[in-house]
């Protein structure tokens, strides 16, 4: 067959089809000299029928001396377009608030002067207007076949309260007059009560079923209540402030260490200063907070102006976003994330009353073993502080039912950070869950991140390495000796335990081995059963503590031993856990022994 | 064990080392028995048996296997109560117990 037959040349001309069915790439192959007819029924075969380039250009393409080396765009389809996406149209002068969702990240700035504007409507006035979206030009493919333009994206506003939509859906009317508030994708209007000037005497407490503006300020010891947002154009001085929506602050929150200011939705200040405040949403200053306790569950961001957090104590739940945080002075300034703060507080309070009991309870064996080596004889001494330790003991129990309870429902946000743009200064203390962190050196562009592999926070920044981050707050430098003859109960306490990012060193199925792995590792913590084989519980709490007076013990066993439990704690063991346990109970009674 | 607190597949091996410790315990308690029936018992042989089943309430019980748990606990409590019984009398209860316990651990396997 000669090198031109009609197949051989048909088998040397190269289709490729791109996966859109848009395109076709002509090749020849070397040797191969098609004419125009060859290039025609090739498509044909193809089925190509759509956007075939002008045969003119195929012929000077094929004259072309690198036509081997070439490859010719054969034939074009028409790609379908992406139509216009929904849009909104406010019809009032909408506030900056409405864009923090783009400013959470703190990588520009809100434009304070536009947040907390107030804008009012009027009963019937179009208050927004949506322009649906719109479908794309249809396409052609090569092979003809038509695809359908995209549509745009839908943009979702809900109509709120006092507000309802026309019968087209595409107009927002108010149904009353007041102040609309664009709010997590919904638009209402608030009844607006406008105070002219403080909130003092002449106008006396305040509760308002909607937006409340006060042109002055709010005076020490007033009570101001919202069910929407509350916007204050000076200060909140020592006043009780609660909104249902949001409290913007044109100049700054200064409660001298009473009252309250609370949100559930976002909290904008100029500056917050030797206050209480919280909210459910963020919290955003412009200038400084200082010395404060502030609380959110969403970010606390000061990245305007000077951007600064000195001094106080500071939960978020997802982030802690600002210029500088601590100062040249170094006071104390403890940064928390991971947390939501309602339930990381009463974690904070129920572990400062545990602590306290658990304190008592340590006096009390201090006491005990006292009077047993001076004076054993002295029943009466030794049989009324059992009778003491015994009270507490039972205010403990409900106590480690508590704080179980509440550290049940500590979820642990792991994608939780602290980012400092500018100045980390000494003093400042950095927790990422129970993870703590106090920072030696002042470093310059830092973060804190949790390493969830590592299960330790840590740090980066031009001037700190962050290694002894690592090294100091991991809690992975933890150990733990497990001393119990069910094997069941050791792997289940071992993963427990490992979860909290303790390393478990040993196990050990009674207590004479586990008073010689004791010795061979000397763990940070043992957990230990009572009722064993050849040494029990009492008897290897006693050896241990022989070795190491100060050990962290903690015995394990089932309710039924309640008075050999008693007898653990009257000779020093540091807690107990009875079984069946849950893991909650169990990380939090360790983890209050291991910070005691 | 709530499954948030730990994965499936840890909850299906613990499980599973639970239920051959029960087995171990079942084996240990069926020799205890040899030893009453031959007349050897000794203080050791009753401190072991209670103990046995001690072990077997309170591992079952973590373990979420509550009818197991239930006989351990009785087994301990009957044990406490009957320290000094003669050995005719407690072993028919022991090896009734012991049959049950087989029969639950044998259950769970089975995945009823």
């Amino acid at each position: 067959m000669s090198q031109n037959s009609p197949d051989t040349i048909l088998d040397k001309l190269e289709i490729d089809v791109s996966r859109d069915h848009f395109t076709a790439y002509l090749r020849v192959k070397q040797g191969a000299e098609p004419g125009l007819e060859d290039i025609k029924k090739r498509l044909k075969n193809e089925r190509i029928t759509y956007g075939i380039k002008d045969y003119e250009k195929v012929s000077i393409f094929l004259d072309n001396m690198d036509l081997y080396d070439n490859t010719l765009i054969i034939a074009s389809g028409k790609p379908f377009t992406n139509g216009n996406s929904a849009k909104i149209e406010f019809r009032f002068e909408a506030d900056s608030r409405s864009e923090i969702d783009e400013h959470l990240g703190g990588e520009s700035s809100i434009d304070f002067r536009r947040v907390g504007t107030i804008s009012s409507v009027r009963k019937g006035d179009v208050v927004a207007v949506k322009t649906p979206a719109e479908q794309g030009e249809e396409g052609i493919t090569i092979y003809g076949q038509t695809l359908p333009g995209e549509w745009g994206m839908d943009v979702i506003l809900s109509a709120g309260p006092n507000v309802s939509l026309s019968k087209n859906g595409m107009e927002y009317i108010s149904e009353i007059d007041g102040a609309p508030i664009v709010s997590n994708g919904m638009i209402r209007v608030d009844p607006i009560y406008i105070i002219e000037g403080d909130v003092d005497y002449s106008t006396g407490n305040i509760t308002f079923d909607g937006t409340i503006a006060v042109k002055g300020s709010i005076l020490d010891g007033f009570e101001v209540n919202a069910r929407g947002d509350i916007i204050v154009e000076n200060t909140i001085q020592s006043a009780r402030v609660v909104a249902g929506g949001d409290i913007v602050v044109k100049r700054g929150i200064l409660t001298r260490g009473k009252g309250l200011v609370s949100a559930e939705g976002n909290i904008f200040a100029k500056f917050i200063e030797n206050s209480v405040v919280e909210s459910e949403n963020n919290i955003v200053v412009e200038n400084a907070i200082m010395n404060s306790r502030v609380y959110c569950n969403g970010r606390i961001i000061a990245m305007t102006e000077e951007g600064s957090i000195i001094g106080g104590q500071l939960i978020a739940h997802d982030r802690i976003i600002c210029k500088n945080l601590g100062s040249p002075a170094h006071p104390t300034t403890v940064v928390q994330v991971g947390f939501k703060y309602d339930v990381q507080k009463k974690y904070i309070e129920a572990s400062t009353k545990f602590r306290q009991v658990q304190k008592q309870i340590r006096q009390i064996q201090k006491n005990y073993e006292y009077v047993s080596k001076t004076d054993s004889n002295d029943l009466d001494k030794l049989g009324e502080l059992r009778g003491k330790m015994i009270k507490l003991i039972k205010v403990q129990d409900q106590m480690k039912e508590d704080l179980a309870e509440i550290a049940a429902r500590r979820v642990f946000n792991q994608f939780s950070m602290i980012e400092i743009e500018q100045a980390l200064y000494q003093g400042v203390h950095v927790l990422i869950g129970d993870s703590r962190y106090q920072v030696q050196k002042e470093a310059k562009y830092a973060s804190f991140k949790w390493d969830s592999e590592d299960k330790s926070m840590y740090l980066t920044s031009f001037d700190e390495t962050g290694q002894g981050l690592r090294k100091g707050s991991s809690s992975k430098a933890r150990t733990v000796l497990i001393i119990d003859d069910s094997k069941s109960v050791r792997k289940t306490l071992g993963m427990i335990l490992e979860r909290m990012g303790l390393s478990v060193v040993d196990e050990a199925e009674d207590g004479e081995i586990g008073v010689e792995k004791y010795k061979q590792h000397k763990p940070t913590i043992v957990t230990c059963d009572i009722a064993m084989v050849n040494m029990n519980g009492i008897e290897t709490l006693k050896e241990i503590r022989k070795l190491n007076p100060n050990a962290k013990v903690v015995m394990i066993s089932s309710n039924r031993d309640k008075n050999k439990v008693l007898d653990c704690v009257m000779n020093g063991a540091k807690d107990y856990v009875l079984k069946p346990f849950v893991p909650a109970r169990v990380t939090t009674i360790i983890k209050t022994v291991l910070d005691d | 064990m709530p499954e948030s607190f730990f994965s499936k597949s840890d909850m299906s091996k613990l499980m599973s080392i639970a239920i051959e410790e029960m087995s171990e315990i079942h084996e240990d308690i069926i020799k205890e028995c040899g030893v009453l029936e031959a007349g050897n018992a000794t203080e050791d042989t009753i401190r072991n048996l209670k103990r046995h089943f001690h072990t077997v309430g309170g591992s079952a019980g973590l373990a979420g296997l509550n009818d197991i748990s239930a006989v351990g606990v009785e087994g301990e409590v009957f044990m406490g109560k009957n320290e000094s019984a003669p050995a005719a009398e407690i072993l028919p209860v022991i090896k009734e117990l012991a049959a049950r316990l087989r029969e639950l651990i044998d259950k769970t396997q089975s995945g009823g």
